[in-house]
C-alpha cells in the first residue's frame, strides 16, 4: 500500500510496474548473500509479452472504473482507492479477480470491471469494451483503438509458440482488423529487397551509441 | 565545495536482469551504476533544463547556416546523406525523437558548459529513465524528488510524430508500425532499443524490432525478416556509418524518403547536430555565449583545450592539452581518421573521492530527464553512472539513518 498523496511513476509504464513489484518483494525479504546465478537472456523485454496496464479508481464504495489503460509487455492493476491510496495489484492476483466476476454483485465491482476493458478483451472475456466501465470517452476510445496493437502482440505470440497456445486463449478475441497501412508477408512488395547491410560489423564491434 | 552525494543501498543485481538491464557491472568489476546519488538543488535541476533548451534553440539555428551555407564538408558529413538531410530538415513529419546534451558545471555554482549533443545515437536512457528512479524507490525516498520524465516524454513524442504524419492523425486513421533495430552487439544496445520500442507499444504503436542486418529494403519500403511493412524505422546505428560503410544503403533511404516510404528515427538531420564539427561554428556564430566554451578547428592558443574527433563516441580518441599544447592525458580509439576539434577545457564538478561529474540532459520536444556520469578522469562509455535526487527534507532523514 502507498501512502496517501504520494506519487508514482508506476502507472507511467508497465516496465516501472514490474520493477516496483519486485522492489516491494525485495523489501519483504532480503536477498540471499551469495550472488544469484546470472539469468538467460529472456528478460521481460525480450519476451514480448502482450499484457495490459490498467489504472482503476474507486468511484463509490465498492465501485470502479477504468482511469487509464494501454497495451504492455506486463500485466498489473494499479487501483486507487477513495482515500487516495494506491495499490498495486500483480498479475497473478489480477487472474484471480478476474476469475472471480461472476461472483460480484456489482456492475462495477473490480473483477467485472477488470473482465470488461481491455484486459478483458486480451483474456476473450469480451469482444470489445464496455464504454460503463470507463472514467470518461476518451479512455474509452482509446482501449478501443488499443486492441489493434495488442491484437499484433497476441498474433506474433501465437506465431512463435506455433499454435494458439497463450494461456489467455479461451475465449472469442475477434480477428480481421485493418493493420494500418500495413502489408504482411510477400503482399505489396515490389522490386528486389535487400538486406544483410551491416553483416560484417555483427560481432567484435562496440557498441554504436554515445 | 565538493559535489554532495547520498549513499544508497544497491539493487539486487536479480531484480536489474528481470527489468533488463545486463550492464550493471563494469569489466574492471567496480559496479557500473554508482551507490551514491548526486544530491542537487531544484534551482541547479531548473539551470540544467533551461541551458538544455536553450542550446536546442542555437544547434537549429547552426544547423540551418549549415545548410544555407552548405557547410557539410566542415562537419565531415559524407555527401551522399547531404540530400536526405536536407529533405527530412525542411519536412515536420521528421520529429527528432530524442538526444542528449553533455554539460560541465551546473553544480558547485558552476555556470553549466555544453560539451557535446549526442543527437542522433543518444546512450544512458535505460540508466537515466527507469535506474535511478528504481533507487529512490529502493531506499524510500520521494520518487518525485528526480528531474526525470523522461519514459513519459518518449511516449508523449511518440504520439506527437503520430500527429505530425497526415497519415496516422486523426481518429480513423490507421495505427502506425514501428521497425526497432540495433546490431547484434550485446545487451546494452539490444535492451535500449527495446526499451523505446516498449514505449511506443504503451503509446498505441505497433511495433517490431529486427536486428539491422535482417532488415529488408525495397522500393516500397522498410520491412522485417518475415515481410511485415513498417512506415517508421528506428535505428540505433550512426548515420555516419550508413554512409560510410553502407553507400547502396544511403541511396536506398533517400529514395524511400524521398518518395515518402519511410520516416527514419532519429531523423537523418540529426547528424549535423551530432557532429562535433557544429561546434566551432557554434561559437562562431555565437561567440562568448555563456553556456558554450570557445571551441576551433585549430588548437587555442594560450588555453588548456580539449582536443576530439568530428565523429568520436564514448570519450575515444580524446587528448587533454594545457595553455602550451602539452599532452596531460588521452584516451586512444577508432575514430583517428575523422578531423580534430578543440575545445576550452572545463573543470568538471568533483565529489570529495575525486570523481568528476558530468550531467547528461535528454531532450524530446523539450528538457526530460537529467542523469550524471562519474569518473577519475576522461568520462567514457564505461564510466559510472550516478543518478541523483533533489535536495529536500528527507535527505537529512536518509542520512540520519545512515543510508
Amino acid at each position: 500500500m502507498e501512502r496517501a498523496g504520494r506519487k508514482s511513476r508506476v502507472i507511467a509504464g508497465g516496465v516501472f510496474f514490474l520493477a516496483h513489484t519486485l522492489l516491494a518483494g525485495c523489501d519483504d525479504a532480503p536477498p540471499p548473500s551469495s550472488p544469484r546465478p546470472r539469468a538467460d537472456r529472456g528478460n521481460v523485454l525480450e519476451q514480448r509479452k502482450a499484457g495490459v496496464m490498467t489504472q482503476i479508481e474507486e468511484t463509490a464504495p465498492g465501485d470502479y472504473k477504468i482511469m487509464k489503460e494501454y497495451p504492455s509487455s506486463t500485466t498489473g492493476v494499479v487501483l486507487k482507492r477513495r482515500d487516495g491510496a494506491s495499490e498495486v495489484i500483480p498479475e497473478e492476483k489480477v487472474l484471480g479477480l478476474i476469475d472471480g466476476a461472476s461472483e460480484e454483485r456489482s456492475l462495477l465491482g473490480l473483477g467485472t470491471v477488470l473482465s470488461s476493458g481491455l484486459l478483458g478483451y486480451m483474456m476473450g472475456k469480451n469482444a470489445a469494451p464496455n464504454p460503463f466501465v470507463y472514467g470518461n470517452e476518451a479512455v474509452y476510445q482509446q482501449s478501443l483503438a488499443s486492441r489493434i496493437p495488442l491484437e499484433e502482440r497476441l498474433r506474433e505470440e501465437e506465431k512463435r509458440a506455433g499454435s494458439p497456445a497463450n494461456r489467455y486463449w479461451y475465449g472469442s478475441r475477434y480477428y480481421g482488423w485493418r493493420y494500418g497501412t500495413r502489408s504482411y508477408g510477400s503482399s505489396g512488395t515490389s522490386g528486389t529487397r535487400k538486406s544483410g547491410f551491416f553483416s560484417r560489423m555483427t560481432g567484435g564491434f562496440r557498441g554504436f551509441m554515445g | 565545495m565538493a559535489v554532495p552525494t547520498l549513499r544508497v543501498n544497491p539493487i539486487p543485481p536479480s531484480i536489474f536482469e528481470q527489468v533488463g538491464f545486463y550492464w550493471y557491472e563494469s569489466p574492471d568489476n567496480l559496479d557500473y551504476v554508482a551507490n551514491e546519488l548526486v544530491r542537487i538543488t531544484a534551482e541547479e535541476g531548473e539551470t540544467y533544463y533551461r541551458a538544455a533548451e536553450e542550446l536546442y534553440g542555437l544547434y537549429v539555428r547552426a544547423a540551418q547556416h549549415v545548410i544555407d551555407e552548405n557547410l557539410f564538408h566542415l562537419l565531415e558529413i559524407p555527401e551522399n546523406l547531404v540530400e536526405m538531410i536536407r529533405l527530412t530538415w525542411e519536412d515536420d513529419r521528421h520529429f527528432h525523437l530524442l538526444g542528449r546534451f553533455d554539460l560541465a558545471g551546473g553544480l558547485e555554482g558552476k555556470p553549466v558548459k555544453l560539451i557535446e549533443f549526442n543527437a542522433d545515437t543518444p546512450s544512458m536512457i535505460f540508466e537515466t529513465a527507469l535506474i535511478q528512479w528504481m533507487l529512490l524507490r529502493h531506499n524510500g525516498l520521494d520518487e518525485e524528488r528526480q528531474f526525470n520524465r523522461l519514459y513519459e516524454t518518449l511516449q508523449e513524442s511518440f504520439l506527437r510524430i503520430r500527429h505530425l504524419h497526415p497519415a496516422f492523425a486523426g481518429a480513423d486513421a490507421p495505427i502506425p508500425c514501428v521497425l526497432f533495430s540495433c546490431l547484434d552487439l550485446g545487451l546494452e544496445d539490444e535492451n535500449t532499443t527495446r526499451l523505446l520500442e516498449e514505449m511506443a507499444y504503451e503509446a498505441g504503436f505497433i511495433t517490431g524490432f529486427e536486428y539491422a542486418h535482417d532488415v529488408c529494403f525495397d522500393t516500397d519500403g522498410v520491412s522485417n525478416a518475415g515481410g511485415d511493412r513498417f512506415d517508421f524505422w528506428y535505428k540505433l546505428l550512426p548515420y555516419e556509418y550508413i554512409g560510410l560503410e553502407e553507400p547502396e544503403l544511403a541511396a536506398l533511404l533517400t529514395d524511400l524518403l524521398k518518395r515518402g516510404r519511410v520516416i527514419l528515427l532519429n531523423p537523418p538531420y540529426t547528424l549535423l547536430f551530432q557532429s562535433k564539427g557544429l561546434l566551432p561554428i557554434l561559437w562562431d556564430l555565437f561567440p562568448g555565449h555563456p553556456l558554450l566554451l570557445e571551441t576551433s578547428f585549430e588548437p587555442l592558443r594560450g588555453k588548456s583545450c580539449v582536443e576530439k574527433k568530428t565523429f568520436s563516441r564514448e570519450g575515444d580518441n580524446v587528448r587533454i592539452l594545457d595553455a602550451s599544447g602539452n599532452e596531460l592525458d588521452r584516451r586512444d580509439g577508432d575514430y583517428v581518421e575523422y578531423r580534430s576539434i578543440f575545445q576550452e577545457f572545463a573543470e568538471l564538478p568533483a565529489d570529495p573521492e575525486g570523481h568528476l561529474y558530468q550531467a547528461g540532459v535528454f531532450y524530446s520536444w523539450e528538457p526530460c530527464g537529467l542523469g550524471f556520469r562519474r569518473e577519475k578522469g576522461i568520462i567514457h562509455n564505461l564510466s559510472q553512472f550516478a543518478g541523483h535526487v533533489v535536495e529536500s527534507m528527507l535527505m537529512n532523514q536518509g542520512r540520519e539513518n545512515g543510508k
